[in-house]
C-alpha cells in the first residue's frame, strides 16, 4: 500500500512514505498501518491530503503537495529512555485522505412507503448515483475517526449512501405533503427532487468534513402492479371506455390472438371467443361493482347491443357483429377524419390512429371536432 | 492586503537565501517565488468564490424551505457553476516555462499574472454582494427581484469565468487577434 523503507545514504530521513497512486482507487482514506517516528519524512501528493495525528490530536493537515519531516518526541533510543524514565511515548500517525472527487451509487434497499393520492400507499424503490469529497480534512478525521471509530473507507460510504437514501425519502414525504405531488408527477419532477436532496443533505454532511457535489440520474420505480394500473389507466384515458368496456376489449384481443396462433378452425375460434368474451365481461362486472341481481346466464350479454343482420347479442364496443361478421353502425359513432374508422363521438382521440379529434378555439374557448376552417361559436379562422 | 510576493520573498530559509547566490539557479528560485505567490493568491480567490458559492447554497436552501420548484432547479444549477469556477481557479496553470520551451513565462510574465489574479478579487466582492442581495429578494418573496438576482449572478459568473479563462492566453502573449 505504502511506499516507505529506510534512508538511502545522503537521504537525512528515517523511513519516507508515500501513498501509492495505483493502490488508491476509490478508497477515500487510509491510516498508515505503522506509529511514524521523529524525523519520518510524509511525502504528499497534488491529490491528496494528510493528516499529522500525535496522541490522539490532529495536530496539522498537510494540505499543500511536498515532502514533510514529522517531528515526536518518540525519537530511537532516546524515545525510548524518556518512556521508561517518565512514562511519556508520544505516538504519530499519518492519515491519507483523497481530495479528488469520488463516485458512488446509491440505492433503496428496502422500498419505500410512498402515500399517494391516486393509488393510496406505494411501495417505490429509488437508486442513482452520487459525488463527494472530502472539504475539511481535519474535520473529516476527527468526526470519523475520532468520534465514530470508521477508519475503513466502505463504511463512510455505506453512511453517505444510508444519509441519501433517508433525505430522498423525506424530500418525497414533503413533497406529496406540501405540494401534492403523485407518484405519476414524480418523472417531471426529477431534477427538482435531486436540487432538495443535494440542499438537505449538504448540513449533515459537512459537519463531517464532506460534501456531495452532485446527485445524478435519480431512478423512481414503481411496484409491477402500479405501473400496471397506471398502463391501464392511460389506455382507459385514451380510449375514453371504462373499466368494463376495456377488460371486454381486452377479453377480445385476446381471443383473436389466440385463433391467430391456434388451428384456425372456425369451430375453435367462437368456442374461444364465447369463452373469452364471457369471462372479460364478468370481471369487467365484478370490477365495476356491477354484478347482476338478475336471473341472466352468463351467456347473455349486458350493455351489449344487437346485430341489425342476425340479431346476435355483442358487445357495445364491436365493430363486427361475433356471428355473421356484418359490419355494425351504431348511434353515437362517428367516423375517423385521419383513419376513417368508425369510432365513439364522443372520442377526443382517436382510438384507432391516435389522431387528435378536438381543437379548442383560441378565440373563445369553444371545443370543435373534426376538421373546421372556421369556429361554430365565433367564426374565427382557423389557421391549420 | 498584504503583496504576497513581498511575504514569499521575506519567509525565505537560508537554503532559498543559498539557492538565490547560484549562478543560474537565481532566476529559477525568483519564478518559482513568483509561483507560490501566484498560487497562494489563487487560492484566496477560490476561497472568496467559495463563501459566494455558499451564500448560493443559502439561496437554494431558501427556494427548498419554500417548495418554489421552478427555482430550485435553476439556483441549483448556480450552485453548481460557482462550484465549478472555484475549482479552476484552484487548481489553474501557474505560468512554468520548461528548459526550452515555445514561448517562455518570465517574471515579467508571472507579475502580470499576480496581478490578472488580483483584479478578479474586485469581481468576487460584486458577486458577493448580487449574491446578498438574491437572498434578501428570496427572503421577501419578491418574485420579480428574484428572477433579477438570478439573472445577474448567472451573468456575473459567466463573466467571470471568460475573464479567468482568458487570462493564460493573454498574459503568454498567445493571442492572434
Amino acid at each position: 500500500m505504502f511506499n516507505g523503507g529506510k534512508g538511502e545514504p545522503g537521504n537525512i530521513a528515517r523511513n519516507t512514505y508515500a501513498w501509492a497512486d495505483a493502490q488508491k482507487g476509490e478508497r477515500v482514506m487510509y491510516r498508515y498501518p505503522r506509529n511514524v517516528r521523529w524525523n519520518d519524512n510524509v511525502i504528499v501528493r497534488e491529490d491528496e491530503f494528510a493528516v499529522f495525528f500525535r496522541d490522539g490530536k490532529a495536530l496539522h493537515v498537510f494540505d499543500r503537495p511536498g515532502r514533510y519531516a514529522v517531528t515526536t518526541l518518540n525519537v530511537p533510543v532516546l524515545g525510548e529512555l524518556v518512556a521508561k524514565s517518565l512514562g511519556i511515548k508520544q505516538l504519530g500517525e499519518i492519515f491519507y485522505i483523497q481530495r479528488r472527487e469520488m463516485r458512488g451509487k446509491y440505492g433503496t434497499t428496502e422500498p419505500l412507503a410512498f402515500r399517494d393520492k391516486d393509488f393510496g400507499i406505494v411501495r417505490i424503490r429509488a437508486f442513482g448515483k452520487f459525488s463527494y469529497r472530502v472539504v475539511d480534512p481535519t474535520l473529516f478525521i476527527t468526526q470519523f475517526v475520532g468520534s465514530e471509530g470508521i477508519t475503513e473507507s466502505e463504511r463512510i460510504v455505506e453512511w453517505l449512501r444510508f444519509e441519501l437514501v433517508q433525505t430522498l425519502n423525506d424530500v418525497l414525504g414533503e413533497l406529496n405533503r406540501d405540494k401534492g405531488i403523485s407518484v405519476l408527477d414524480i418523472p417531471a419532477y426529477l431534477n427538482e427532487i435531486e436540487h432538495m436532496a443535494l440542499s438537505k443533505i449538504s448540513a449533515e454532511v459537512e459537519a463531517y468534513g464532506l460534501r456531495i457535489m452532485n446527485i445524478a440520474g435519480l431512478n423512481i420505480n414503481l411496484p409491477d402492479e402500479v405501473q400496471a394500473a397506471i398502463d391501464r389507466r392511460g389506455a382507459m384515458g385514451a380510449l375514453e371506455v371504462n373499466y368494463m368496456q376495456y377488460q371486454t376489449g381486452k377479453a377480445i384481443e385476446g381471443v383473436g390472438e389466440g385463433a391467430a396462433k391456434g388451428d384456425g378452425s372456425a369451430a375453435g375460434l367462437f368456442a374461444g371467443l364465447g369463452a373469452g368474451a364471457g369471462a372479460g365481461l364478468e370481471m369487467g362486472r365484478a370490477m365495476s361493482g356491477g354484478m347482476s341481481q338478475s336471473n341472466q346466464s352468463s351467456s347473455v350479454v349486458q350493455g351489449a347491443i344487437r346485430c341489425e343482420k342476425c340479431g346476435a347479442e355483442i358487445p357495445s364496443n364491436s365493430r363486427f357483429c361475433l356471428e355473421c361478421g356484418n359490419k355494425i353502425r351504431m348511434d353515437g359513432m362517428m367516423e375517423c377524419p385521419e383513419c376513417k374508422e368508425r369510432i365513439p363521438s364522443s372520442s377526443k382521440f382517436c382510438p384507432e390512429c391516435g389522431s387528435k379529434l378536438v381543437e379548442k378555439c383560441p378565440e373563445c374557448g369553444n371545443e370543435v371536432r373534426g376538421k373546421v376552417n372556421y369556429c361554430s361559436e365565433c367564426g374565427n379562422r382557423f389557421t391549420s | 492586503m498584504s503583496d504576497l510576493r513581498r511575504r514569499v520573498v521575506e519567509d525565505r530559509g537560508l537554503i532559498k537565501e543559498i539557492e538565490l547566490l547560484i549562478p543560474g539557479f537565481h532566476g529559477y528560485r525568483e519564478r518559482e517565488d513568483l509561483r507560490v505567490a501566484d498560487s497562494l493568491l489563487r487560492e484566496q480567490l477560490a476561497s472568496s468564490l467559495g463563501s459566494i458559492r455558499k451564500g448560493l447554497e443559502r439561496c437554494r436552501e431558501i427556494v427548498v424551505r419554500k417548495k418554489e420548484l421552478d427555482l430550485i432547479e435553476e439556483t441549483g444549477i448556480l450552485v453548481r457553476r460557482c462550484s465549478a469556477i472555484e475549482e479552476r481557479i484552484r487548481h489553474a496553470e501557474q505560468g512554468y516555462t520548461g528548459i526550452s520551451a515555445d514561448f517562455r513565462i518570465e517574471q515579467v510574465e508571472l507579475n502580470q499574472l499576480y496581478e490578472w489574479d488580483l483584479s478578479l478579487l474586485k469581481g468576487v466582492s460584486w458577486m458577493r454582494d448580487t449574491v446578498a442581495n438574491l437572498k434578501t429578494s428570496l427572503d421577501s418573496g419578491d418574485s420579480k427581484a428574484v428572477h433579477r438576482g438570478v439573472k445577474a449572478v448567472s451573468k456575473g459568473l459567466d463573466d467571470f469565468d471568460e475573464l479567468f479563462e482568458r487570462r493564460r492566453v493573454m498574459i503568454a502573449g498567445l493571442e492572434a487577434f
